[in-house]
């Protein structure tokens, strides 16, 4: 164990059945980094969210994850969220007759905060990405429009308190108002709150607002190029041609 | 085959007409036999293993001490008792006032005989004559033309002597442009016993009837349920059965859509455990044109528990447009339980909307990924998932005793199962 911060992949390889998705990945995102990950469409860029979640159905055959030093690849998928980590889905699921409010406190009961505090904090955040608390009686995703997911999401994040986010393509179904209104509250969260972000998108327009201090390019489950923000601003432009076989 | 003595003669406190009907039915269940293995309506379910000899029928009404606590005792004078099929106490406030609505026994009324008889279905199978031949006193709730009851009536229906066979019988006739609310709770003790009550519900036209059963038997109590409902024109029946207890727990519902324009919902909240059979049979017969019926069960079994859900919709060639569903979803919460799912449509006219939809699955993945990924324990994200399952089912009961009731029961029953699981 090192007094280090940072979420660390390290050599990670993982499959799904017979099929190797991720051939070694080597990230690491300190506290306040922001890390974009881009790449073609079935390039492994959400399989290495799950993975790193650790979702049912991918086994990790080498490499490790760690945060602060603490491996988290024996961990279940709720004490890797315990430990920090907090993804937020494409697509977020439905489970119904689960209100959004109901999650939110067994989340607060589970990471011991006070209820009061986290009450008070809720309706804070709720406000600064205009959620209106009615919202929360609602279904967890259910009939929750794509806009209305993810600033709820973005919402459970925040009170969280995580320590790294993992936003797989938090800006798709969001319109250009409420991508801005997520995008630039994380961001002011890396900056003020020392979160470590690792976003996967398509897009600069979320970039743009992030402010990203590394861009991956994942290519059959590898990062063949890391670069700075200007990366992602050339890929925009050529495709990711020159990085296929 | 009646497998009791049939020296019942001046038992009950019975009218002539009432007795006569006893009579008929007695004779008619010394002829009809046992149900069969072969029987369609009897597949899946373990009837064949109920012994009868250990039991016998209550012939007196029981001792007042032995009342069993009931999240219904709440409502006191209100209360309605029916004790081994016996009615112990409570007539409540509904019978008093011009309105002419009456609450009790009927044996002690006229009115039945010249409005209801003529739609009380005949009995046919072995349980109902059974109840038909050994029901002490039948209660009779009747609300007259354009009465509105502005608070529900509250049956406690219980089982209290071991070794019993008990025959409750209600008897609901509400008239024309009148709406009430009926709340069932059925209990038992620990004892073996076996229940047999029966409801014959008629809904007057443009007349609204909400009726809920909260089963919550002992471990060794057999109940074999039966409940009929009839709608007349543009009447509006919603009913819900949360079905919890028994050993083998039986409920056969059946819904006759009469008249043109009548809307039936049922509902059902089902949780299975240990070794028991929860078996319900669903009948939504369209007998008329513009009628709706909407079913959902949803079940969960636990254990080595078992269910079975087999319902039909049938529509008849003039009950054109009629609007349908069937929906049963099961979640299988240990390896060793099973659910059966049976769903059937028959359909004599083409200008209809009918759907059935039936699911027997683990608890969901995703979701359980979903929560747990938010640092939600598996076990308590197992128990969000189940409780938010139920929760539709629950909520559509509308009455907050009951919903409070099934509610605690479900946390109850999730919480024993969940218990330091994942920790």
């Amino acid at each position: 164990m090192t007094n280090e911060k940072f979420l660390n992949i390290e050599g990670l390889c993982a499959k799904a059945g017979d099929k190797k998705v991720l051939n070694g990945i080597d990230i690491q995102i300190k506290p306040s980094e922001v890390h974009a990950i881009m790449g073609p469409n079935g390039s492994g860029k959400s399989t290495l969210a799950h993975v790193l979640m650790g979702r049912p159905g991918y086994e990790v055959t080498s490499g490790s994850i760690s945060i602060d030093g603490v491996d988290v690849l024996s961990l279940q998928t709720w004490q890797r969220a315990q430990a920090g980590m907090f993804i937020v889905m494409q697509q977020p699921i439905e489970v119904p007759g689960v209100k959004i409010s109901d999650l939110l406190t067994e989340v607060a009961v589970a990471s011991e905060l006070d209820p009061q505090e986290s009450l008070s904090l809720l309706r804070e955040e709720a406000a600064n990405l205009k959620i209106d608390e009615s919202l929360l009686d609602r279904e967890l995703n259910v009939d929750l429009s794509g806009g209305e997911k993810k600033r709820n999401e973005t919402l459970q994040l925040l009170v969280s308190k995580a320590k790294y986010a993992i936003l797989d393509e938090i800006d798709s179904g969001l319109d250009v108002d409420s991508l801005a209104l997520v995008a630039e509250r994380i961001n002011r969260a890396a900056k003020s709150d020392q979160l470590g972000v690792l976003a996967i998108t398509h897009f600069n327009r979320l970039l743009d607002i992030l402010e990203p201090d590394q861009v991956h390019v994942l290519v059959d489950g590898r990062i063949v190029e890391t670069g700075s923000a200007e990366l992602a601003l050339q890929l925009e432009k050529d495709g990711y041609q020159k990085f296929l076989k | 085959m009646n497998p009791f003595p049939n020296q019942i003669k001046d038992i009950f406190p019975d009218t002539a007409s009432i007795s006569e009907a006893r009579n008929s039915a007695l004779e008619k269940l010394s002829k009809t036999e046992f149900p069969k293995p072969e029987q369609e309506v009897w597949k899946y379910s373990k009837i064949f293993d109920l012994d009868l000899k250990s039991l016998s029928p209550s012939l007196e009404s029981p001792d007042g001490s032995k009342t069993k606590a009931s999240f219904l005792d709440i409502v006191e004078s209100d209360l309605v008792e029916i004790s081994d099929g016996w009615l112990t106490s409570g007539k409540g406030n509904h019978s008093s006032g011009d309105s002419g609505v009456y609450v009790g026994s009927l044996a002690n009324t006229d009115a039945y005989l010249t409005n209801f008889e003529k739609h009380l279905i005949e009995p046919k199978d072995f349980f109902d004559c059974l109840n038909r031949s050994y029901n002490p006193e039948t209660l009779l709730i009747q609300i007259p033309n354009g009465v509105t009851l502005e608070s529900p009536i509250y049956i406690k229906v219980q089982s209290v002597t071991s070794g019993s066979v008990t025959c409750p019988r209600v008897i609901v006739s509400l008239g024309e442009n009148s709406a009430a609310t009926i709340i069932e709770h059925h209990l038992s003790g620990s004892g073996e016993s076996l229940s047999v009550p029966v409801l014959d519900a008629y809904v007057g036209q443009n007349s609204r009837l909400k009726h809920c059963v909260l089963q919550d038997l002992g471990k060794k109590t057999w109940q074999v349920s039966k409940q009929n409902f009839q709608l007349e024109k543009d009447s509006y029946l919603e009913i819900f059965t949360g079905a919890f207890g028994g050993d083998y727990a039986r409920s056969e519902i059946r819904c006759e859509l009469k008249g043109r324009g009548s809307e039936a919902y049922l509902s059902a909240a089902y949780f299975g455990n240990e070794e028991q059979t929860l078996d319900f049979r669903t009948f939504q017969k369209h007998e008329a044109p513009n009628t709706t019926s909407k079913l959902l069960f949803k079940g969960a079994l636990d254990g080595d528990s078992r269910s079975i859900y087999s319902g039909l919709i049938k529509v008849l060639p003039e009950a054109v447009r009629t609007k349908a569903q069937q929906t049963n979803r099961n979640i299988k919460l240990s390896e060793n339980a099973w659910a059966e799912s049976v769903p059937n449509l028959e359909i004599e006219t083409n200008d209809v909307v009918c759907t059935h939809a039936s699911t027997v699955a683990g608890i969901d993945e995703e979701q359980l990924f979903y929560l747990e990924s938010k640092g939600i324990e598996t076990s308590l994200a197992e128990r969000l998932i189940i409780a938010g399952f139920f929760d539709d089912v629950i909520s559509q009961a509308g009455d907050s005793l009951l919903v409070g009731e099934a509610t605690s029961k479900l946390t109850e029953i999730l919480g024993n199962r969940f218990m330091g699981q994942g920790g």
